[in-house]
């Protein structure tokens, strides 16, 4: 399925992210020089090996790891030397791949702990949270280490949308997911994008991931290598061999 | 008989107050902090130099032989205690959560800054025994046989409001719920946009607001010396892990329980081992259940 | 001239006994990363185990007094202390690391009170004394008999340092590095990191035990007081100061930091009068705890940092 959304570049320009350099420790940057835009209402996909600097980019971009050289700039303020907390005020979310709930807590406690940050209109996002994943609201009381994989995901999903996001970065949704699941969280992404949000994800699952975004971006060694629509990725014969050649990607770990 | 429970009660608040202090710090700073102990007796010095500098004396209300000068006090040193905790945050364990130091470092550091509060107390108010009053415990009777010392009492019941604040406080708090958050899980704190800088420094003062309570009422019921952190560290240790270090209501009845053994050691002649009593009882637990009476199985991280 | 040449001989006999400490916990904090709070309490336990096993019988004791020689003392306390260090490990090296920092500080407060209470083997606070030295019956002069056991203490120490560094090159030590520096991945290689920590942590407390019975064996009397918490925050001040995860940085900063610490003893007796000696005690033990401090925020490395093992 080719996303509806084709002229991408009629969208704003929201984030610009200019020969960033970041990583866990100074001396070892994991990402490298990498510039790219996204734009509002598109959703980008961000491939890759294991160890391209994939997650760590979407990691710098919301302050999770030190930006140590180059910057960041949302909706036309830098943001890469500010605090996390800072800039998911201002409306930025993350969905981390792993241990990305409260695994103690109950399901609406963790969605409330998603609106911590901006309260207002609470009740009315809650109810749309429950719209887009119903299963939600079925196991609200639930504490969510309890929850199978695919419901956690959504968990996932549901608390960082409670923050009420214009941008929401999310590192491989699809991940240790059944086939079944992994359409139903590309869908739900999508549905996610048309209710007005941006979408950064970091996906393995190439294929799937192209075929529901508007671009994608391949990075190897921590530098960008190519940026391109969706379909073009899908269709160009080198990329078909390196990502699609063995059908559905195998993770190496 | 139920004089040693009364005392083992009094002193188990006191471990259990201190114990909330220090399991807030391992759930949220993640290290064991050997320098709780000492806050405690900072808490205590605090209190105690403002009582010299009132000069009124304790006070007293009605059989209680304390009144608003020592609240007032502890008001005082409560506000101290945290002003000094987060001073030492500040130019310590800030600079190593910078560093993304390894846990083993903070808690050397802790154990090095244990020392450093302990003999800046001696070198400060000197190594000698300090009392906050001339307070000699009398038991007066309750119904018909049964007698109680009334301080006894009224530090029971402060105990059991410092916890009843702290429950809700965790509970109903926004703040409580984020550094319920932070505890469980630091990376998804920071991406729900808590800000986890400023939960560290409530943590802190918590803490410490709860050790120069517990601090001062230790320094009441018996007295001040350098030494007293230090004596307490064990017991406060003991607690956390008999309780279970993951949930904070576990340091409670971990105080609880190690203050009653105590109290029941002291009873069988057996004061001298009192130390070791605590860290025996908490090696039986680590054995047994290493995970506490009232914790679950920690995920390493 | 002589007077100088004795104190400096006496000087580093006193050394020994924290540069064997300092290695001791350089295998376990030092290459394996594990926070050991009771050094006192190991160092105890094999003072008192030589001291029990090699000292005179004396009237008010219903245990000790064997006579035994020296070196079967030594290796005794080695023994016992290694022991010791395996019940503690047992127990908590497969939980959090706190959980052995709180563990080793019990273990230490605990064998004080031991040592302080049971009287009848440890003569409390009174302590045991008259213990023999080696080569004290021999020579009649303590300058000689402090050379032979200056001699003695350079011995021991080059044996650990060249066993240390044997094992620290090894494929074993080169398990405990990884183990420091991620137990998850060293887990994965399928390496059982609890035995190897267990083992370091052994290794560990039998040198530890092995100081404390050759200081017993020095200073012929001890007692609880010799073996506080402040010898535990000294070891670890002279093992960071001269490099944790280097065996000669070990050597080195036992040296410096003793020197320094004895140094300003002498300063503090000659300037301070003796209405202010706790005060200017208490100064000390500050400074030694600032020391330790500021090195871990400004200088963890030391001044012989780790040499940087090529990974296998």
């Amino acid at each position: 399925m080719v996303s509806s959304f084709s002229n991408v570049n009629s969208g704003r320009e929201m984030l610009k992210v200019s020969n960033l350099v970041a990583g866990y420790r100074r001396d070892l940057p994991i990402v490298i020089d990498v510039s790219m835009e996204v734009y509002e209402g598109e959703i980008l996909t961000l491939l890759g090996p294991n160890g391209a600097g994939k997650s760590t980019l979407i990691k710098g971009i919301c302050g999770l790891v030190e930006v140590i050289s180059g910057n960041v700039v949302f909706q036309g303020v830098e943001i890469s030397n500010l605090e996390t907390y800072e800039i998911i005020e201002r409306r930025v979310a993350y969905v981390p791949q792993t241990q990305n709930v409260f695994a103690k807590l109950s399901v609406s406690h963790n969605l409330d702990l998603g609106a911590i940050s901006n309260v207002k209109a609470y009740e009315e996002r809650l109810e749309k949270v429950f719209m887009l994943f119903p299963d939600l609201w079925k196991f609200k009381d639930t504490s969510a280490g309890k929850l199978s994989g695919g419901q956690r995901q959504m968990l996932a999903l549901g608390r960082a949308l409670m923050a009420d996001p214009i941008l929401l970065l999310i590192d491989e949704p699809s991940a240790g997911l059944a086939p079944i699941l992994r359409n139903q969280v590309f869908q739900q992404v999508v549905e996610i994008r048309e209710s007005g949000v941006t979408v950064i994800m970091v996906e393995q699952n190439a294929r799937a991931a192209l075929s529901v975004s508007d671009r994608g971006i391949i990075l190897a060694n921590g530098r960008l290598r190519r940026v391109q629509n969706s379909k073009e990725l899908l269709e160009d014969p080198e990329i078909a061999e390196i990502y699609f050649g063995a059908g559905p990607t195998v993770r190496a770990s | 008989m139920i004089q040693y429970v009364v005392d083992g009660l009094v002193n188990g608040s006191i471990i259990a107050l201190g114990a909330v202090g220090l399991s807030i710090t391992y759930n949220v700073l993640r290290f064991a902090n050997f320098a709780q102990g000492e806050i405690l007796a900072i808490g205590a010095y605090m209190s105690m130099a403002l009582i010299v500098l009132m000069g009124v004396g304790i006070g007293s209300i009605g059989p209680v032989s304390f009144g608003w000068p020592l609240l007032v006090s502890i008001a005082f040193s409560i506000v101290l205690t945290s002003v000094t905790v987060l001073l030492v945050d500040w130019m310590l364990f800030r600079v190593l959560r910078r560093r993304s130091a390894s846990r083993i470092t903070f808690i050397i550091a802790a154990f090095g800054l244990s020392l450093i509060f302990r003999n800046i107390i001696t070198l400060v108010a000197g190594a000698d025994q300090m009392f906050l009053s001339f307070y000699i415990p009398k038991a007066i009777p309750v119904i018909g046989n049964f007698k109680v010392v009334p301080d006894d009492v009224v530090v029971l019941i402060i105990t059991a409001i410092c916890v009843v604040v702290l429950h809700s406080f965790l509970t109903s708090t926004t703040v409580g719920k984020k550094m319920r958050a932070v505890a469980e899980n630091p990376v998804l704190a920071m991406v729900n946009g808590i800000n986890v800088k400023s939960v560290i420094r409530w943590s802190w003062v918590i803490g410490a607001s709860l050790s120069a309570i517990a601090g001062t009422l230790h320094a009441h019921v018996t007295q001040l010396d350098p030494e007293m952190g230090f004596e307490l560290i064990l017991p406060m240790f003991a607690a956390l892990i008999v309780g279970g270090v993951t949930n904070v209501y576990g340091a409670v009845l971990g105080g609880f329980l190690i203050g009653l053994t105590e109290a029941f050691a002291v009873s069988m002649d057996l004061s001298a081992y009192r130390g070791a009593i605590a860290f025996l009882i908490m090696i039986v637990v680590l054995i047994l259940r290493p995970q506490g009476i009232l914790g679950e199985k920690e995920r390493d991280d | 001239m002589i007077d100088i040449l004795s104190f400096l001989i006496f000087f580093f006999i006193v050394c020994s006994f924290y540069i064997i400490s300092s290695l001791g916990l350089n295998i376990q904090y030092g290459f394996t990363g594990m926070f050991n709070v009771g050094i006192a309490g190991f160092f105890a336990v094999g003072a008192y185990t030589s001291a029990i096993l090699t000292g005179p019988n004396y009237a008010d004791t219903i245990f000790g007094g064997f006579g035994l020689p020296i070196i079967l003392g030594w290796v005794c306390a080695i023994i016992v202390s290694g022991i010791a260090g395996l019940l503690v490990g047992l127990i908590t090296l497969k939980l959090r690391e706190d959980f052995l920092a709180i563990s080793t500080f019990g273990i230490a407060i605990s064998l004080q009170l031991v040592a302080l209470n049971v009287e009848s083997v440890t003569r409390g606070p009174n302590g045991l004394y008259a213990l023999p030295k080696p080569f004290a019956h021999i020579f009649d002069s303590p300058f000689v008999s402090n050379v032979c056991y200056l001699i003695i203490c350079i011995v021991v120490i080059t044996m650990i340092y060249y066993a240390l560094e044997r094992a620290v090159r090894s494929p074993w030590g080169r398990v405990l590095r990884s183990i420091r520096e991620d137990e998850v991945a060293a887990e994965a290689l399928g390496k059982n990191v609890f035995m190897y920590r267990l083992q370091a942590f052994i290794l560990g407390c039998g040198i530890m035990g092995l100081a404390g019975a050759m200081y017993a064996n020095f200073v012929r009397f001890i007692s609880p007081q010799d073996f506080l918490p402040i010898f535990t925050i000294q070891v670890y001040v002279m093992l960071i100061v001269g490099g944790k995860g280097n065996n000669l940085g070990a050597i080195v900063g036992a040296i410096v930091i003793w020197a320094l610490w004895s140094a300003s003893d002498s300063l503090i007796n000659f300037i301070v009068t003796p209405d202010f000696q706790t005060q200017a005690a208490a100064l000390r033990i500050i400074i030694v705890g600032m020391v330790l401090v500021l090195m871990l925020v400004f200088k963890p490395s030391g001044i012989l940092p780790e040499k940087k093992h090529v990974s296998g």
